[in-house]
């Protein structure tokens, strides 16, 4: 037969094989038509293709197969499950275990080198020890007759391989594969362990849809020399002639290229196994293998869309940046990436939606909250910045105006704070809410969606990038002020120091920042040591916070402001002489978290002039202060709000954003499961009453008008109790009929008030420290005990007041703020929310001693109603666990339980006090942030 | 091996790297003898019969002879390699010991390691009707010495051919039938 001919006959034949008996009479009769002989052929090859034995040519003539009943230890070999190059796999028996496993018999090329077979087995066996889920379980190792082999539990599936050859897979499928091998490599890679193998064939599918990694540790022991790092592809005079070294088209760059390879090369090879899943095409695939590691090298794979159009933008970015050549641009850490991709499965990304619906969705749907039956102030900065912090009620929000001159950047509509533009102009940083909680998020200035990169129980405040753009500094809120720092491209955040208000030098030597307890400005050198102070104000009623470095490195700009007053003084500040010039006030604007302590002052002209925000008359725009002229001039007059100027290095502009924020109240149900919004203004601070029936909470209209309702708990029935300036929730009576709350002044003074639950009735009670306060009803519901502070930073004081007023005592001092009494009416909890004694506290009322309790990380412990334990709720990542610690006369007893898992995060401490769960635990309040906002670019006149 | 042999290895794998398809002939002899003499070690180990892997010998017998004085470019080139040594090797082999059992011969060591998988094939008409096959079709050709004398995998074949998976397996399923006919017919001649 000649060639040409046997290609016609192997096409009817390959075409005729996939088709029934009576499929294939009636293809050859229509495309044998006019060549009889061609249909003779055929059906004689068909007829052969009948006879031919499953067994023919499928194994190779060396392959020595271990026959059924042979035994290796404690296995019994059933049957061959496929074999391959790199091993062969048989079912067999555990006759000790009595289950079914899988041994894999290993390539002779592996016994040769002891060595190596140690260094695999450690792997293998240190993979096998994760116990994850997701990754094939490894019960032994063993060598039968030097040959070794493998014990893994059986799987029953197919592998990822087998469903990419039947086509594409669904975008919904691949998310959910993709985040299960992304939290198998995840558990490797903390350990250490990386595949360098990863590729379809090694990637199984359970017949539940249970995604398995298969094969840890075989590529590192067919790789490299003993003590080598490298992961080469080829059998240079670096490496061992060993036999195989990852798979051409799944090999990272630094793999194909022969250098050292992390598990960001194991990133590479996820990200190019998600492409040919979502494509059902490689990634990288040329004729020839060195033209296939050119392309891994040189060529970007073609753009998903191109090949499947209509799936997310943001799965793409998700795989495109897996596929970044320099490792340095990839995800970090495949636990950034399983976010990423949890991100996108959550939001629907799956079913052709944006990345955005997901938090609308998972708002309104689950939530919860926690109580608190304090305001909680330490008034150091770091609370100040939280309290007004606090989403703000913008009263008019329009995109600026004037199309010629502004462009939008972002389609983000949703909050965004604390913007930062990165050195080279190409990003901006930001924060904003994900399950209440505020994280560090990165936008491009070229546009695209915003890439996830913090994710913890912290609220957070994105405070500017390192001076060379690679990391971004932020201060993690809990408990404490801490300055950390996330690789700018994503990674494990790392903690810099214990700060607020960093400003890193521009040669980024030395980093500026104040600290929560003390007025002094200091420095440090980039790695938080080195600690000296720089300015010591002389006025120590004055907060000061480092802003910007003058040119020159020399001088520092700083601003100083008094209490919570409106208006703020612009210091420079000399750091080698260590004295401050006054540069003049920025009066009249109103105090709002944007002109405060977003503080978002940047250089306008370098040395001569800053940019900010600034509200007057409610609406927040930026302006410009001219540092010599000590003048004043506003820049933008839209409606607003418009903030967080920030000049393109190249001159082309000034990004800003525009937006509004808000704030749900949220009552969520435990048992149903359900969520409903009690209120929709920026409501927070609610604290449920005793009977569970009834909340309070103060809702905020503007920094300066708060307002305090009682609602039920299902947001009906809602009563005003009180207008103030700034208002705190304070505690129920015992049998719900009367509350306290607490009115602060821009001083931090406060007054204390007593009124009925239905607003009637309302008195004052005397002034004592600064506020906010918090105040429990005694015992006997004749008096109260009432906490704040005497001064700035402090550790709360407790008096002991009447309800009528009468009989003012001091009853405690240095033992933090109260929160609740026992109902044996023996002891009071206190709790000191931040510093070094943070923690849990109690207060013998017979002979008023403080005793330490617990060093829980919580804002809100309580007694049960049985008073025979305490309650208290503690945020982890993505979730919130109320745990249940017996006590008995002032003791605790054993370790704390969980007594619920809430499964999603909210803030605990988001504007002072953010949730309140009931004390039977079947409802949890909490405030949810909202808004809408987006970055614009405001081109030059 | 000597110094000369494995130099004179490393220089015709460079050639047939770089595409003299001669060189890879030339090698073949340089390659026989060494993996006998592995083939032959393998023998000597205790209950070898079970365990000995497909490809391991080649695999082995590979590696020694060729040191590290080798670069391999890739996974592909080892294994399209190996599988034309084990070609070679077997089908010469089979060839050899046809005749010496005319003979009464005696036995090879690498006898013991041949555990055909049918009795009825025999590798020598195997060898002839693939080389029929490869002239009809060369991709072909090299799918079956990949999965068959290879021990590839589908997919390792496709990455060796550079060919989808599909491809090889379409290709592979109408070369087994081909084949399959082939056989029968000289068998029955």
């Amino acid at each position: 037969m000649t060639g040409e001919r046997w290609q016609e006959v192997r096409t009817v034949l390959e075409a005729a094989l996939r088709l029934d008996s009576a499929g294939q009479s009636a293809y050859l009769d229509q495309v044998c038509a006019s060549d009889p002989s061609l249909r003779r052929e055929v059906e004689s090859l068909l007829a052969a293709d009948k006879e031919v034995q499953s067994g023919f040519l499928q194994s190779p003539p060396l392959a020595v197969r271990l026959e059924q009943g042979t035994r290796i230890g404690d296995y019994e070999i059933q049957s061959l499950l496929g074999a391959g190059g790199m091993g062969e796999v048989y079912r067999a028996r555990d006759l000790r275990l009595r289950r079914e496993v899988a041994v894999k018999v290993l390539p002779a090329v592996v016994s040769s080198d002891p060595e190596r077979l140690r260094r695999f087995e450690q792997e293998a066996m240190a993979a096998a020890a994760l116990n994850h889920p997701n990754i094939l379980a490894v019960h032994q190792l063993g060598t039968y007759a030097g040959t070794p082999y493998l014990v893994s539990e059986l799987l029953e599936g197919e592998t990822l391989r087998e469903q990419i050859r039947r086509g594409r897979i669904a975008p919904r499928r691949v998310l959910d594969y993709g985040v299960q091998i992304a939290h198998g490599l995840s558990a490797a890679h903390e350990k250490g362990i990386v595949h360098r193998d990863l590729k379809p064939e090694n990637l199984f599918v359970t017949k539940d849809g249970r995604a398995k990694i298969l094969d840890f540790g075989l590529a590192k022991l067919t790789q490299a020399q003993p003590g080598s790092e490298h992961s080469a592809p080829t059998m240079g005079s670096e490496t061992e002639p060993g036999l195989v070294m990852g798979t051409v088209g799944y090999m990272s760059p630094e793999q194909v290229r022969g250098q050292p390879a992390d598990h960001r090369a194991d990133i590479f090879a996820f990200g190019a196994i998600l492409y040919e899943m979502l494509t059902g095409k490689r990634a990288f695939h040329k004729p020839t293998s060195p033209e296939t590691m050119s392309a891994i090298l040189n060529e970007d794979p073609p753009e998903i869309s191109q090949v499947t159009p209509n799936l997310p933008l943001s799965l793409q970015r998700v795989v495109h940046r897996c596929l970044e050549k320099n490792p340095e641009r990839r995800f970090q850490s495949t636990t950034d990436l399983a976010f990423a991709l949890e991100a996108l499965s959550d939001s629907g990304a799956a079913r052709g939606e944006g990345l955005g619906s997901r938090l609308i969705i998972a708002a309104h749907s689950s939530l919860s909250l926690r109580a608190r039956q304090y305001a909680v102030w330490t008034a150091g900065l770091a609370l100040l910045a939280i309290g007004f912090a606090a989403y703000k009620f913008w009263p008019r929000s329009n995109v600026p105006n004037g199309p010629a001159k502004v462009k939008q950047i972002s389609q983000w509509n949703k909050p965004i704070r604390y913007a930062r533009l990165s050195p080279d102009g190409h990003a901006v940083a930001f924060v904003s809410p994900i399950g209440g909680v505020e994280e560090v998020f990165l936008m491009l200035t070229s546009g695209g969606e915003p890439l996830q990169l913090t994710k913890d129980e912290a609220d957070k405040f994105v405070e500017g990038f390192s001076s060379d753009g690679k990391e971004i500094y932020y201060r993690r809120s809990f408990g404490r002020d801490e300055i950390w720092a996330v690789p700018t491209l994503g990674g494990n955040p790392r903690r810099v120091i214990s700060a607020s208000y960093i400003v890193p030098s521009p040669d980024g030597s030395a980093l500026y920042y104040v600290k929560s307890d003390r007025s002094e400005i200091f420095r440090a050198d980039r790695s938080g040591l080195n600690e000296e102070a720089v300015y010591h104000p002389e006025e120590t009623n004055l907060d000061f916070v480092p802003l910007v470095v003058f040119p020159g490195n020399n001088d520092l700009l700083a601003a100083s402001r008094q209490g919570s007053s409106t208006n703020f003084r612009f210091h420079r500040i000399n750091l080698t002489s260590h004295k401050g010039i006054d540069l003049g006030e920025v009066s009249g604007g109103e105090v709002s978290w944007l002109s405060w302590d977003a503080f978002d002052v940047v250089w306008g002209e370098k040395g001569k002039t800053v940019l900010f925000s600034r509200t007057v008359d409610g609406l927040t725009n930026i302006w410009k202060y001219d540092l010599r002229q000590r003048s004043l001039m506003q820049v933008t007059f839209g409606a607003g709000p418009d903030f967080s100027p920030m000049p393109e290095p190249g001159g082309s502009g000034t990004y800003f954003v525009n937006g509004k924020s808000t704030g749900y109240l949220t009552a969520y149900d435990v048992h149903s499961k359900k969520a409903i919004d009690i209120a929709s203004e920026n409501s927070t601070q609610p604290i449920i009453s005793p009977d569970g029936k009834r909340v309070m909470y103060i809702t905020i209209l503007a920094h300066d008008r708060n307002e305090l309702w009682v609602s039920n708990i299902d947001g009906t029935a809602k009563v005003k109790i009180a207008t103030g300036r700034a208002l705190w929730t304070g505690n129920w009576s015992a049998d719900g009929s009367h509350l306290t709350f607490c009115e602060t002044e821009a001083d931090s003074s406060a007054k204390n008030y007593v009124v009925a639950a239905d607003g009637s009735g309302l008195h004052q009670l005397p002034s004592l420290g600064n506020g906010p306060m918090n105040t429990v009803w005694s015992p006997d519901q004749k008096s109260l005990y009432v906490s704040g502070t005497e001064k700035v930073s402090s550790i709360a004081t407790v008096w002991k007041v009447g309800l009528d007023g009468s009989n003012v005592e001091k009853f405690m001092g240095n033992c933090g703020a109260v929160t609740d009494v026992d109902p044996g009416g023996k002891y009071l909890l206190a709790m000191v929310f931040g510093g070094e004694k943070m923690g849990v506290y109690e207060i013998s009322l017979s002979d008023r001693k403080c005793a330490f309790l617990s060093p829980a990380t919580t804002f809100g412990a309580r007694f049960a109603r049985d008073g025979k334990s305490l309650v208290y709720d503690i945020a982890s990542r993505s979730e919130v666990t109320i745990y249940r610690q017996s006590w008995k006369g002032g003791r605790l007893i054993g370790q704390p339980l969980v007594a619920l898992r809430v499964p999603f995060a909210y803030a605990q401490l988001y504007d002072t006090n953010a949730s309140d769960f009931s004390l039977d635990l079947s409802t949890i309040v909490y405030a949810r942030p909202g808004g809408n906002a987006d970055l614009y670019l405001l081109g030059q006149k | 091996m000597p110094g000369t042999t494995s130099n004179q290895v490393t220089e015709l794998l460079r050639r047939w790297r770089e595409g003299d398809h001669a060189a890879l002939d030339s090698l073949m002899p340089l390659v026989y003898d060494e993996l006998r003499r592995v083939a032959h070690n393998y023998l000597q180990r205790e209950r070898f019969d079970h365990t000995l892997q497909s490809t391991a010998v080649v695999h082995e017998a590979y590696l020694r002879l060729v040191e590290s004085a080798v670069e391999f470019q890739n996974r592909e080139h080892f294994f399209a390699v190996s599988a034309q040594l084990m070609r070679q090797i077997l089908v010469d082999y089979a060839r050899r010991h046809r005749s010496r059992k005319r003979d009464g011969g005696y036995r090879l060591a690498l006898d013991e390691a041949l555990k055909l998988p049918s009795k009825d094939l025999d590798l020598v008409d195997l060898d002839d009707a693939l080389k029929e096959l490869a002239r009809m079709d060369a991709r072909q050709g090299r799918i079956v010495e990949l999965r068959f004398f290879g021990g590839l995998s589908i997919e390792e074949t496709a990455d060796v051919l550079s060919v989808s998976a599909a491809t090889v397996e379409r290709s592979w399923a109408s070369a087994r039938t081909w084949l399959y006919r082939q056989l029968k017919r000289n068998a029955a001649t």
